[in-house]
């Protein structure tokens, strides 16, 4: 029964990728040579010089403030702690139309200055790197700071018992050990890099995103967007497989029966300064000065965009998201235990393409639902029209289940990501006491396995909810016509260039991030 | 394995309930037989939204809105097929109205009212798609640097004398590629590229931005002219933001083409799919957006040009001064929108 339901489940998450992956059999559409003559080898320097710069920036903000948190102890720490997690909550896109808006002719910038200091071009691809980086960054610190809180104590204690220095301890035994979930993190930031549309669109930099959506609607060849996305996706497996490859190599499992919690150290003034520019740096840049451009814009705007519709988006968008983060989490859990539990070597494969839905731009994912779901819809059609004679609609399209079906699809990385990192860490040797004095893998799941990784799961389940909150091209397809969610509302109008009236939806979207994110924050520092 | 049991039970339970729920609700909604139309649009202005809440007001029609990019619905309307519950699309810009045409998505419609109130080159062929407003592509210039008299087509845009003063956005834009896929029709494909070639070499910066970013980097000095539509120059005029006031205004309005095939013009527009549940209702819907009341709304909340002769553009639109559309049919949009991306990519037009 086990392997049917995990079969079922796997399935369900992997169909709208395999139905993609069908599709890619017809082979590219007939413009497919003239991209690669001309403009594909731009898109590839352009996808890579992004890569590598998200990569080294994301991880100098996200592993020095981890540490630096974890390790220290000063004022406003514990509102550091989460003002660190905050830019995810804000729309990367918005981030960088705030950005554009600060730095731009007659912009923020210029008017606080004076004209001392006037417009300096952000629109480009260091500033797209920039602003990718700072507003994705927090992927990496929680992460990062999940393991230096749970792990670094004990390890700490037994390098000081070996004389080894802090430092070189840090370099030698902690960063190594954090990898795993370090890199779950940024797997996570490279997806979502490699997703940008509306940042790189505006700030005018080709990429293999902007191109899917140019072959898609400008060259009318879908079937050459889905070779592109394909592409896409074959860039990040081989990334994740090179990463995999080299982590097997190592054991990771730690004993941590003992957990020693890490003692924060008081800095002495000099790093005092250091310590302040860590975490001020990315607080400042990826959370204030969107934060005040927004603000400003709101005021300007907000007599027109405030209406009595608004809070009831605003609720709807909230409870989607909630739901949604529900359902993914509880499917990426099962993703997990069911393939644990099943020594299936075929299962391993198809839960690792399940977590590829968040590397395939959302309008894609959005097409590989539409087409099962549709099939479904068309056959109930017809089998109630022919034995009840009576004509119905969609069934289940158009409804709050496909879109959140799709968001499960879309995001399953999100939430299987730090959920397996901690997973990684349990001790196996726990539940397999519990199976051997004959409790069953269910409850084991329960009373022993739950319990310990109750940080990844909350994690999961926030950074899903903040992911839906920002959700788009997905969301625009497939949401029935009474939802409207506030990252509509904010698209509405910055896709007719009405930026300024977009702040307040998106500063709504940031408030309602701000509760889970410092309540993930309460639950790691547990 | 009990627990696993009743979970299944639960939630198969949870399930049905939502089922029953839900037919439930379509019975009711048989039996009550309430009168809508869906639309799905790209639209999504303050505007519209006035002018459907009108229409439920005025007919008891009820009217579903599906807001997303014209490609994205079309892409929706193609999956859904014949069970498609839209009834009407309305996209911002003529080639992607061919386009659904083409991919067999709108049916034709014979409306005495639509044929005689909207101008034959701003309607198809076949009646399949109508338009509702009407947007200039044009050049807009620094009042206190370039006098007007030195402008004329979009041709001597590439002329050595606006060598790195101009400034328009990426070719991924759908103006961008009307405008060229127009110069393609009327032209010919070897001149419009060297028309493109042309604009690039003469671009003060890399593509970037959006039409209101091109009008401000002109006032700030970055280039000298700007390729622009209408609508948003009314945008800026309008803004909360006396910074965008400032630029809108900074800029003097020309339209270009005059002495040869005239402005180039794009337009929104409207047309019943091709399995409309409700065709009458689409109809209705179509021909009331057109009506002189609605117009009237478009024309003054919107800064765009009514296709209803009888209704007059804003003051602002107005005070640009008359001009001379191209009336080369919008068909031929759509039908070389591909060639005019394929020629941005050749010349390099990011």
């Amino acid at each position: 029964m086990w392997s049917a339901l995990t079969l079922t489940i796997v399935g369900l998450i992997a169909l709208p990728i395999l139905t993609i992956a069908v599709k890619l059999y017809n082979g590219p559409g007939e413009s497919w040579k003239h991209l690669v003559d001309t403009v594909l080898s731009d898109y590839i320097s352009n996808s890579l010089l992004l890569i590598i710069g998200t990569t080294i920036l994301t991880l100098l903000f996200g592993v020095s403030s981890a540490w630096v948190v974890s390790r220290y102890d000063f004022r406003f720490r514990k509102q550091l702690e989460w003002l660190l997690i905050l830019p995810l909550a804000i729309p990367s896109y918005i981030i960088a139309y705030a950005y554009a808006g600060m730095f731009d002719y007659g912009g923020t910038i210029e008017k606080v200055t004076f004209g001392v200091f006037p417009k300096f071009d952000v629109m480009n691809i260091t500033g797209l790197i920039w602003v990718l980086s700072i507003s994705l960054y927090p992927y990496v610190y929680v992460a990062a700071r999940t393991f230096f809180l749970n792990q670094s104590g004990r390890l700490f204690e037994a390098s000081k018992v070996l004389g080894v220095g802090e430092l070189k301890a840090l370099k030698k035994l902690i960063i190594p050990l954090a990898r795993p979930a370090i890199i779950g993190g940024l797997v996570l930031v490279l997806m979502e890099v490699l997703n940008d549309y509306g940042a790189a669109k505006y700030y005018g930099v080709s990429t293999f995103t902007t191109g899917i959506f140019r072959a898609w609607f400008s060259l009318e060849e879908p079937e050459t967007a889905i070779y592109l996305s394909a592409l896409l996706v074959a860039v990040i497996f081989i990334l994740l497989g090179l990463e995999r490859w080299q982590r097997n190599k190592i054991g990771y499992a730690i004993n941590s029966k003992t957990q020693v919690p890490l003692i924060r150290l008081i800095p002495g003034r000099k790093n005092k300064i250091i310590i302040y520019l860590i975490v001020g740096i990315p607080v400042f840049f990826g959370f204030l000065i969107p934060l005040i451009q927004l603000i400003y814009w709101a005021l300007l705007t907000y007599e027109t965009v405030l209406n009595d519709g608004f809070l009831s988006t605003a609720i709807q968008s909230f409870l989607i998201a909630v739901l949604a983060a529900i359902f993914t989490v509880i499917f990426a859990l099962a993703l997990i235990y069911f393939t644990k539990w099943n020594r299936l070597r075929l299962l391993d494969y198809i839960t690792k393409i399940g977590t590829l839905g968040y590397a395939i731009p959302g309008a894609v994912i959005a097409i590989g639902v539409l087409i099962p779901t549709l099939g479904f819809d068309k056959w109930l059609i017809s089998y109630v029209s022919e034995h009840f004679q009576t004509k119905i609609g969609f069934f289940i399209n158009g409804t709050i289940l496909v879109l959140v079906y799709a968001y499960t699809v879309r995001f399953m990385a999100v939430a299987h990501n730090p959920i397996e990192a901690v997973c990684l860490k349990v001790n196996k040797s726990m539940s397999e006491s519990s199976k051997i004095l004959g409790q069953s893998a269910l409850k084991t799941f329960f009373k022993i396995e739950l319990p310990l990784i109750k940080t990844g799961v909350f994690g999961g389940l926030v950074l899903v909810f903040v992911d839906v909150m920002k959700e788009l091209p997905l969301t625009l397809i497939l949401k029935p016509y009474q939802v409207q969610t506030l990252a509509v509302k904010a698209y509405e109008y910055a896709s007719d260039e009405q930026i300024m009236e977009a702040a307040l939806p998106s500063l709504l979207i940031i408030a309602t991030g701000v509760l889970p994110v410092i309540l993930l924050n309460k639950l790691i520092n547990r | 394995m009990k627990k696993i049991i009743y979970s299944l039970v639960i939630i198969t339970l949870l399930f049905s309930c939502k089922k029953e729920k839900q037919e439930s609700k379509e019975i009711i909604e048989v039996t009550k037989k309430e009168e809508v139309v869906t639309v799905y649009t790209h639209r999504h202005y303050p505007a519209d939204k006035q002018l459907f809440a009108q229409f439920e007001k005025e007919t008891g029609i009820k009217v579903n809105v599906v807001n997303a990019k014209a490609d994205e619905l079309i892409q929706k309307m193609t999956t859904e097929g014949e069970h498609s519950p839209a009834d009407v699309l309305i996209t911002v810009d003529a080639g992607r109205l061919v386009r659904a045409k083409n991919k067999n998505l709108l049916q034709s419609v014979n409306s005495e009212i639509l044929n005689t109130t909207i101008p034959s080159h701003l309607r198809d062929i076949d009646n399949q798609w109508f338009s509702l407003t009407k947007r200039a592509r044009v050049v807009v210039y620094a009042k206190d640097r370039v006098k007007p008299e030195s402008l004329s087509s979009y041709d001597e845009l590439t002329a050595s004398e606006w060598n790195k003063k101009i400034l328009i956005r990426s070719s991924s834009n759908i103006y961008n590629q009307s405008l060229l896929a127009s110069i393609i029709a009327n032209e010919g494909e070897e001149k419009a590229t060297v028309w493109a070639k042309g604009m690039v070499a003469n671009m003060a910066r890399t593509p970037k931005g959006n039409d209101r970013d091109q009008v401000k980097a002109v006032v700030a000095g970055e280039g000298d002219i700007a390729v622009v539509n209408t609508y948003y120059i009314g945008k800026l005029v309008n803004s909360k933001n006396p910074e965008e006031v400032k630029a809108g205004e900074g800029v003097g309005v020309f339209f270009p083409n005059q002495e040869a095939t005239g402005t180039h013009i794009n337009v929104s527009g409207a047309g019943v799919a091709k399995y409309a549940p409700n065709k009458e209702n689409a109809v209705k819907f179509i021909e009331f957006l057109i009506s002189e009341a609605s117009q009237k709304v478009f024309a003054e909340a919107n800064y765009e040009y009514p296709v209803n002769t009888k209704v007059a553009p804003s003051a602002l639109l107005q005070s640009w001064g008359t001009f001379k559309e191209d009336t080369l049919s919008l068909q031929q949009l759509g039908k070389n929108n591909k060639k005019a991306v394929i020629i941005f990519d050749i010349v390099g037009w990011k």
